[in-house]
């Protein structure tokens, strides 16, 4: 039986930590992430956050492989 | 302009953000037929959430809200002892939980206190609760 691929998962709100002024619960980071970073039926392909910038920020912060995880940001830029 | 909904290497698009942002963040993705999972609350109001549904269904894409606590091992356990006649017939239930609050907000959940955001300690942390208590059974999988 072929092994079938896993579910890529677009990740909207995980923020790297940061100094200063967090806002949030930062839930992504507690419930998402440490079961999506091990799934063997799931994996994350994309990050979303407020902006492209922040989303490669998040990519680094938390050990992503650029080359693996794209960086979105939203239309509006926020 | 590539973005999230319409990158073809994406099939689930998970929000796990601000409750008033949740159907902003998803809607494109919806109507390029992706699979989505939103947290609860899932939207700021009603009609927003509506909105959200109404497309989901449109589009009959999969969906997930993100009310896990049916599936906690106290309420399965609690179901099967009511369903088993454990305790016999069961005419009513009182519950009592906890939510962190009180007279200060922390600075990074401002928008708490902010009706119109409509994701507070009310919307999330009452919400949870209800479904904890009125969906916690034995899940046949």
């Amino acid at each position: 039986m072929a092994a079938s691929r896993k579910i890529r998962v677009g990740l909207i709100g995980l923020n790297a930590p940061y100094a200063g002024a967090p806002t949030g619960t930062n839930w992504a980071a507690q419930a998402h992430l440490p079961y999506l970073r091990t799934s063997s039926k799931y994996e994350i392909v994309a990050l979303q956050n407020s902006s492209a910038e922040r989303a490669a920020k998040a990519i680094q912060a938390y050990g992503f492989d650029p080359q693996k995880v794209k960086a979105y940001g939203t239309p509006e830029g926020r | 302009m590539p973005d999230i909904a319409n990158d073809p290497n994406v099939d689930l698009v998970v929000s796990s953000i601000r409750v008033d942002r949740h159907g902003g963040s998803l809607i494109p993705s919806i109507k390029a037929n992706k699979d989505v999972y939103v947290e609860w609350p899932i939207e700021a109001n009603y009609n927003k959430a509506k909105e959200v549904t109404d497309l989901v269904k449109k589009h009959n894409v999969r969906s997930v809200v993100g009310l896990q606590g049916g599936y906690a091992p106290v309420a399965t356990k609690v179901r099967s002892i009511i369903d088993n006649g454990d305790i016999g017939q069961v005419e009513s239930s009182t519950f009592i939980g906890k939510s962190r609050g009180g007279g200060i907000v922390s600075q990074h959940v401002d928008y708490f206190v902010d009706r119109k955001v409509g994701g507070n300690l009310f919307t999330i942390g009452f919400g949870h609760a209800m479904e904890f208590v009125m969906k916690g059974e034995s899940f046949r999988l």
